[in-house]
């Protein structure tokens, strides 16, 4: 007989189809009830929602064992799993995998505010049985993602720039994984927002938006530095809703907001952390409108490439601090020309507008004003390293995240401006050019 | 415990559209399970019968036979509601006519309520509820207690 383990299993613990819990009393009663959530945990172990206080709680607090039907709802294949209950988690990674997931399934089946985890349930697999029956074949075959991770591994290995690696991940995650909508996100200094540097698929590329920790899918997987997946949309992890609420609360300030790019109605949604050692750099986000688009392979393969994309832009920038040059001297500027332009700097969030649109605030803010104020005193060259020791851009001594910043404030600029620009030329270093007048003007914060 | 005389509504649930997940469990309180593919109510709304596959519930039966304990969830997909039977003196019984009749019709009407939701397709409901003859068995009993599944703050009410 073959024996399985729970990786073989997995389609059948997406949520699509309840899972059938029997449970027995110390006196011998048995119980039947149904458990929204499997959540797979590894080979030899599961998770069961904990949502009611009911009799299958009682029971297995009583006698910690339990018999599960699972269905994989692409064959109709059915297995019976013997479970030992060994403990409740009701906070950490797996129980917010769960609680977000759960709210997924709840939307889908009409039970937005019945249903609310409790507790993940934490249970061994003791034996898993195939139950006699037909099996169908699945309408679309299981694809073997290992060639896909391999050919973005290899094209992630081959980029030595930063900004270029940001781009190089999400086309291929098109590329290989047919995936049409992704993000990618840099935690700020202050380890508090994440703000996107590069996204794919969008009308508007939405470089600059930010999403708070906690907020949403993004939020929750950063916050707890796990991957989080959700296969039906569910209101209250949609971010256009999330990001228009946030814009009422802010009042005024909501004009200096840059449109989050996602699309309406993401019914999957797949965060992943990207991480370096323990230390949280970023998230990769993919989402689709088309329910249960990500499984349990799609998240494998995307915490491999993420892990991958965390260690490259570690290096990345350690490559970038230590080619740092010495600073450049003052070089000739091209003539500006045309209507002069008006830079407004608002010194209380470093927000700046150019002309009556809306550029970029904080840490890039500062930056940019340190730039158009340095070429008015006829410098276009600059490098990085004097941005990293100017007091005034407030960038923490360590891990300051300032490739990160300069790719966002390039690109804003790319987007928003037809006459003033950014250009790498070389390791740490760049030209700010200006091909209009500009006249400064700074608000007291 | 006095026995739970099933309401004709109650009765028109169970015979339902619903899906049957039938519990049973041995001496040593090890539980097991299996899928039901029918459900017959007596006239007199006493005796429940529910069928299911001697192949996928070897485990099931024998623990019928040895403590006559069983407990029958029915839950309807669409609306989620959820009720759960239990008995102290089920017993297995030859397959009758009428038993065939309900199981056919049963799986029908069951994949009609199923395919609107998109969670399966034709063929995955084909091999689930795929089934022969010769395979089914009958299992009666007299609900003795039964309870509302149906999430929410109702659940776990003894049904009255």
């Amino acid at each position: 007989m073959t024996r399985f383990n729970v990786d073989d299993i997995r389609p059948c613990l997406e949520g699509v189809i309840p899972a059938f819990v029997a449970t027995c009393s110390a006196d011998g009663v048995p119980n039947m009830a149904l458990a929204s959530q499997v959540e797979y945990i590894d080979a030899h172990h599961v998770a069961l929602s904990f949502q009611f206080f009911n009799k299958t709680r009682e029971n297995i607090l009583a006698h910690p064992y339990a018999t599960v039907l699972v269905c994989d709802n692409e064959t109709g294949a059915t297995y019976r799993l013997s479970l030992h209950y060994l403990h409740t988690e009701t906070e950490g990674r797996l129980f917010q995998r769960m609680k977000v997931k759960l709210a997924g399934i709840a939307s889908q089946t009409g039970m937005s505010g019945v249903f609310r985890l409790q507790g993940a349930d934490v249970y061994e697999v003791l034996a898993i049985e195939r139950v006699p029956g037909q099996m169908a074949e699945a309408a679309s075959s299981p694809r073997n993602l290992l060639p896909a991770v391999r050919a973005v591994s290899e094209r992630l290995s081959e980029v030595c720039e930063l900004g270029r690696l940001f781009d190089t991940a999400l086309d291929c995650l098109h590329e290989h994984f047919a995936i049409e909508h992704s993000m990618l996100l840099v935690l700020d200094e202050d380890g508090r927002r994440l703000y996107t540097v590069a996204s794919h698929g969008y009308a508007a590329s939405g470089v600059g938006s930010e999403i708070a920790m906690g907020d949403g899918v993004i939020g929750v997987a950063a916050e707890h530095a796990t991957p989080i997946r959700i296969a039906y949309m569910a209101t209250e992890y949609t971010y256009l809703r999330a990001v228009r609420q946030q814009a009422v609360e802010a009042g005024h300030e909501a004009q200096a907001e840059i449109p989050f790019p996602g699309i309406e109605t993401p019914h999957s949604q797949l965060a992943v952390p990207i991480r370096c050692g323990s230390r949280l750099l970023g998230v990769l986000y993919c989402e689709s409108p088309q329910p249960r688009r990500f499984n349990y392979d799609t998240e494998d393969a995307l915490v491999a490439i993420a892990h991958q994309l965390g260690l490259s832009m570690r290096a990345l920038q350690c490559v970038e601090v230590q080619e740092e040059a010495s600073p450049q001297p003052l070089s000739a500027q091209d003539a500006a020309q045309g209507e002069q332009a008006l830079i407004r700097f608002y010194a209380a969030n470093a927000s700046v507008f150019i002309d009556e649109d809306y550029l970029i605030k904080g840490v890039a803010g500062l930056i940019f004003w340190k730039l158009v104020r340095e070429h008015a005193q006829g410098r276009s060259e600059f490098t990085n390293r004097e941005l990293r020791l100017d007091p005034a851009l407030r960038l923490p001594d360590i891990d300051d995240n300032l490739e990160a910043r300069l790719i966002l404030l390039a690109r804003r600029l790319h987007e928003r401006s037809d006459f003033l620009r950014i250009e790498k030329t070389g390791r740490g270093r760049f030209r700010f050019c200006v091909q209009r007048p500009l006249r400064l003007e700074a608000i007291a914060g | 415990m006095s026995a739970v005389i099933l309401t004709e509504e109650l009765v028109a649930f169970c015979e339902g559209p619903v899906g049957i997940i039938v519990a049973a469990c041995d001496s040593s309180l090890q539980s097991s399970v299996a899928f039901a593919y029918g459900c017959r109510v007596a006239p007199d709304r006493s005796r429940v019968t529910i069928t299911v596959l001697a192949s996928q519930a070897e485990v099931l039966l024998a623990d019928i036979r040895a403590t006559a304990r069983i407990a029958v969830n029915f839950a309807r997909p669409t609306t989620s509601r959820s009720i759960q039977l239990k008995g102290h003196d089920a017993r297995i019984e030859p397959v009758r006519a009428q038993d065939l009749a309900q199981v056919t019709a049963h799986t029908r009407a069951f994949t009609e309520e199923l395919l609107p939701l998109r969670e399966m397709s034709e063929a995955a409901m084909a091999a689930l509820f795929g089934y022969t003859q010769e395979d089914l068995v009958a299992i009666s009993f007299s609900p003795c207690d039964g309870f509302s599944q149906t999430p929410g703050p109702g659940a776990g009410a003894r049904l009255t």
